[in-house]
């Protein structure tokens, strides 16, 4: 997977600044899948429209939150049609979804609910992850969700559980840092222990955000900065896995765009001090990169 | 459950669930019905919504498609159906909901009128806009609607303004703008008969008498000039009855 650099989660509060023209800290742009399908058989309507003229400029990922690929009911085919169609439509980079279920028996929580980590399960979510992307036509890349439950019936821990799945499916591994971090509290395990489980050269991607917390859980809301404890993570996360696309996600209470555009910086910033030179994306699309290159400033490009 | 986390019982951890299940779908229903949740005030608009999911979960992966059952909910309800405006309101907000997921088709029908031979006119065949929802409301919803941001909560609907044009007409402009219109139920008899795939002539043969048919040719320019009608074709199909039943929504 190519090196996109420092991305944001796209929210339609931000397209005017997004579509401005002004040059962005912003290397590339993550979309949630769903919010451009619309209800007919194929994408279409003016949330596409936008997303395809950001597309012009910025490289896109699509972020799914409706896979359901740990489910057991069958996949919703026309659901699966309609994303295929929008991957074609959009030609994103890679596509994502999360380890989790969100319903059963026809009723959908829309909610991403953990798993029990059991060799059971594994062989299901194989299963299912490769009927995913054969009928998508794509590689999906999986995201460790946060979670406030486990379930007496699990045999492994969390990252047992994802490297066995990405080595058993070829798929790439989203990794979370705040999900880990936010996990860790709850269930108080170990979050660099996780970071060393988790295979080197299988992250295709890492996500950064904000938490809330409630008297004894802390809670994935997306609504705040990203904290200390979780940039530290990152920064040990970068070290083991190298140069790696990173997104910051900003969901609820969602602030002016140069706010998210300083925590893009910092994120890129923090990989700078943890690789010892400043790194921007390679981007065919785009000449930013030129505008961003500080005089006298050694730039590399492009390594993964 | 495994309970690892000091402090943290079983059920606070079952509660996070639980609790977001409600606020999260309550939150979409909120941004897609602004109106209603306005004229209702939140605290009755809440207890909507909570009898609305009691009726029907969650049905789709894509958590858009959560409010497509709420004007029928409303409109069958013993209770809430009883509300002055509600199951128009509620109609409507869904038909800008879908206008705005609808493709955009340049306007050409204007210019290619002007330039159409008479003779061809009796073959001319039309592309509407696809983004046309029909909602039937005698009351001005659509007043209401543009001026939410300024209502008070809870601030009923004025009633007793019925217009003689009953069928709100609601479609996208290109910039994902609202726009609105208003038919006669003539004119939405028009808009039916001209989705058919069919020449001027045959829909002129299928009004029920020459003065609607002479009427309509007037009303098609007009609706060429404000791009109601997008396109005209003289040697292929501008639609089906499909299309037309998917794009009308009916109080």
């Amino acid at each position: 997977m190519s090196f996109l650099g420092f991305g944001a989660g796209l929210r339609s509060p931000h397209y005017s600044d997004v579509l401005s023209g002004r040059v962005l800290e912003v290397d590339w742009f993550e979309a949630i899948s769903e919010n451009y399908l619309g209800y007919g058989e194929e994408p279409a309507g003016r949330p596409l429209e936008t997303l395809l003229k950001v597309r012009e400029n910025f490289p896109i990922v699509l972020h799914g939150v409706s896979l359901s690929i740990g489910g057991t009911d069958p996949f919703d085919r026309s659901y699966l049609k309609s994303l295929r169609k929008l991957y074609e439509i959009v030609d994103p980079a890679w596509v994502s979804d999360h380890l989790c279920w969100t319903g059963v028996h026809g009723h959908n929580l829309h909610d991403l609910l953990p798993l029990p980590y059991t060799r059971d399960t594994i062989g299901h979510v194989v299963s299912r992850i490769q009927e995913a992307q054969d009928f998508l036509g794509r590689r999906l890349t999986i995201e460790n969700v946060s979670s406030y439950l486990s379930y007496a019936s699990s045999e492994m821990s969390e990252w047992e559980f994802l490297s066995e799945i990405h080595a058993r499916t070829g798929c790439g591994l989203l990794l979370d840092v705040n999900n880990i971090f936010v996990s860790a509290h709850n269930h108080a395990f170990d979050a660099s222990e996780y970071l060393q489980g988790i295979p080197e050269g299988s992250v295709t991607q890492m996500h950064l955000a904000g938490h809330s917390s409630n008297e004894a859980l802390l809670i994935d809301t997306h609504d705040a900065p990203v904290c200390d404890g979780v940039w530290q993570l990152y920064a040990e996360a970068l070290k083991r896995f190298g140069r790696i696309s990173t997104l910051i996600e900003w969901d609820a209470d969602i602030p002016v765009f140069e706010r998210l555009e300083e925590e893009v910086s910092h994120a890129r910033s923090i990989a700078q001090r943890v690789h010892g030179s400043p790194i921007l994306a390679q981007n065919p699309n785009r000449s930013r990169k030129d505008f961003h290159q500080p005089s006298g400033t050694q730039v590399s490009v492009g390594a993964t | 459950m495994k309970n690892n986390c000091v402090g943290a019982s079983a059920l606070d951890r079952v509660s996070v669930y639980a609790d977001a299940y409600f606020l999260r779908l309550k939150e979409i229903l909120e941004n897609d019905f602004e109106l209603a949740r306005v004229c209702l005030g939140q605290e009755r608009f809440v207890s909507l919504v909570a009898d609305y999911l009691a009726a029907n979960p969650p049905f789709h992966p894509d958590a858009a498609w959560l409010g497509s059952r709420f004007p029928r909910f409303v409109e069958v309800h013993a209770a809430w159906r009883r509300i002055e405006h509600l199951p128009e309101i509620l109609d409507l907000e869904w038909a800008i909901n879908e206008t705005l997921y609808s493709p955009w088709i340049d306007e050409k029908a204007a210019m290619q009128l002007s330039s159409l031979a008479a003779d061809d006119l009796s073959l001319a065949q039309f592309v509407t806009d696809p983004s046309v929802r029909l909602v039937f409301s005698p009351a001005l919803i659509e007043d209401a609607w543009l001026d939410r941001s300024n209502r008070s909560e809870g601030e009923p609907l004025e009633t007793g303004r019925d217009c003689a044009r009953p069928w709100l007409v609601v479609r996208r402009g290109a910039q994902g703008e609202v726009k609105f219109a208003r038919f006669s139920d003539g004119e939405r008899l028009l808009w039916r008969e001209i989705h058919r795939p069919q020449t001027l002539t045959q829909t002129c043969e299928n009004l029920s008498n020459w003065d609607e048919a002479v009427a309509a040719l007037a009303e098609l320019g007009g609706w060429a000039q404000r791009g109601l009608i997008k396109e005209i074709r003289l040697n292929s199909s501008s639609g089906n009855d499909e299309d037309l039943e998917k794009g009308e929504t009916q109080s």
